[in-house]
């Protein structure tokens, strides 16, 4: 009984402080945006936690964690109250799921920011919490056919990062840029953020927040094995943070001829999602290089989006959470002490992590696509010329941010 | 009496405030404004290689007796250089009145020296 109390305060501890991610996500989208806009961004972070939690609870839970159907989804149980759940009582799992798919649902407000109608966000959301997120997470944590296969990913890499970002992409994508994002000839123009302070303190809390998200994945801290399991995964977490925000700086120095303050912050969480995927399989050197691969990565990515795609993704999302969660999954099949490339594990676990992370990004890419495009076809997605001028706080919300 | 406006670079102003004070000129006005220059600065924000259309300035102004517009231009020309094209632009502007706002007695009163 000890042990279950432990457990389960564990798990809660690390609810709550995935729980404050939100507040990260919130200050370093209205970081890395116009002034004009935060309250909109502000709105869509309450909305997407609030929604998220009551649908997850009603059905969401059951359909990603229920009895297995055909590998592909969990059997729904509305409002299901059991017990007990891998040895921790039921509602504390619930709860710490409950967050997980909030921060999926949040991580695509950055990417469709400063010109979408409040609106169509609320339906996005609603539909990315109870279909795309927790079907796809059944096939990884829900003992679905990814799971039954071998894929691993520990915390989320995949299933919460990469899908919030996919599904950010398939928004951007059809949302379109910003006005004046781009020139006449196409060219990439820049629209600087309002505050980086703002930006800097938020990836500050979501570091704070990924101790929680990574180590409360856990799900268990009482006995030796769990405290070293625990105890080992801040210390991957850590350095791969690290590793990825000193290789950003790096990079960006070299390619801007300064170290960017914006690019450094993205770093750090690219090095984050990196490793929440093999935070438990892989060692401190192979978390490491996971970081310094990822912030690498990064600032390749945000061009590559920016000026090769087109896609305007005003804080980054898609690179560190859509690619930097794809390369830190696949990143896993050679960094893992058992069964990585590396480590003489052949390539049987590369390949599946690669299979894992093309089926999730046809899922999430598509469907989120499809929604989009629905949207669009009926309520719409954009708002104003007029609106977007002046400003989405003003427009959609009637309130100002500074006063 | 002399009106003299200058906008002086930010990183100079300290500099300049410090030496007009040190002279004996304790009164004066000051904001951050921005503004449009022939030399613009390149910037880079995630990736983004962007121009400058507009720096930052701090709008400098100061009233003075007639006696005191060489020293004062003085302090800001040697202070508030920091040899780039740009430094400053200064302007200096005769005063055909000037009244000093007195609630006390409730009158304006027109004032001849400052």
């Amino acid at each position: 009984m000890e042990n279950v109390g432990i457990d389960t305060i564990w798990v809660l501890v690390a609810s709550a402080m995935v729980m404050l991610m939100q507040a990260g996500f919130a200050l370093v989208e209205i970081g890395l945006t116009r002034a004009k806009n935060s309250i909109n961004i502000l709105m869509k972070n309450f909305v997407d936690f609030s929604t998220g939690s009551i649908i997850f609870w009603i059905f969401g839970f059951s359909l990603m964690f229920g009895e297995d159907m055909a590998g592909f989804m969990g059997m729904v149980d509305f409002m299901s109250n059991s017990n007990e759940i891998d040895g921790i009582p039921f509602k504390a799992s619930l709860i710490f799921q409950t967050v997980f798919a909030a921060t999926a649902a949040t991580i695509v407000s950055g990417a469709i920011a400063e010109r979408t109608k409040f609106s169509a966000y609320l339906i996005f959301s609603v539909i990315i919490t109870a279909f795309i997120y927790p079907i796809s997470g059944h096939w990884i944590w829900g003992g679905g056919w990814l799971s039954e296969m071998g894929f691993h990913d520990f915390a989320g890499s995949t299933v919460v990062h990469s899908v919030g970002a996919w599904v950010g992409l398939a928004g951007a994508m059809i949302v379109g840029p910003r006005l004046g994002k781009y020139g006449a000839n196409g060219k990439s123009r820049a629209i600087p953020g309002h505050n980086l302070a703002f930006g800097a303190l938020g990836v500050f809390i979501l570091w704070f927040g990924w101790f929680g998200f990574n180590a409360g994945s856990q799900l268990a801290a009482s006995g030796q094995d769990n405290a070293t399991a625990i105890a080992h995964i801040f210390l991957t977490t850590n350095l791969s943070a690290v590793s990825g925000a000193m290789l950003s700086l790096i990079v960006s120095w070299f390619r801007y001829k300064k170290p960017a303050l914006s690019i450094t912050m993205n770093g750090a969480l690219a090095g984050l999602v990196g490793i929440t995927a093999g935070c438990d399989i892989v060692s401190p050197g192979g978390a490491i290089l996971i970081g310094m691969i990822s912030g690498t990565v990064l600032v390749f990515a945000v061009e590559f989006v920016d000026k090769v795609l087109k896609v305007d993704d005003p804080v980054g999302a898609v690179s560190v959470h859509g690619v930097c969660g794809a390369l830190g999954t696949i990143l896993v099949g050679v960094f893992a002490i058992d069964g990585g490339l590396l480590n003489g594990g052949g390539t049987d676990l590369l390949l599946t992590q690669l299979l894992g992370v093309g089926a999730v990004f046809v899922w999430a890419f598509g469907l989120g696509y499809l929604l989009f495009r629905l949207i669009k076809a009926t309520i719409g997605v954009r708002v104003s010329v007029e609106q977007e001028e002046k400003g989405l706080d003003i427009t959609e919300h009637g309130e100002e941010i500074y006063n | 009496m002399i009106k003299i406006e200058a906008k002086i670079r930010k990183s100079k102003f300290k500099e300049v405030k410090r030496t007009l004070i040190k002279e004996g000129f304790e009164s004066f006005n000051y904001h951050l404004t921005r503004c449009i220059s022939k030399k613009s600065e390149k910037r880079f924000y995630r990736g983004v290689e962007f121009d400058t259309i507009s720096s930052e300035r701090i709008d400098f102004s100061i009233y003075i007796n007639d006696k005191d517009v060489k020293n004062v231009l003085d302090i800001i020309v040697n202070t508030g250089t920091t040899g780039d094209a740009d430094d400053s632009l200064i302007g200096v502007f005769k005063l055909t009145q000037a009244f000093m706002v007195k609630n006390s007695d409730g009158s304006d009163k027109l004032i001849e020296k400052i």
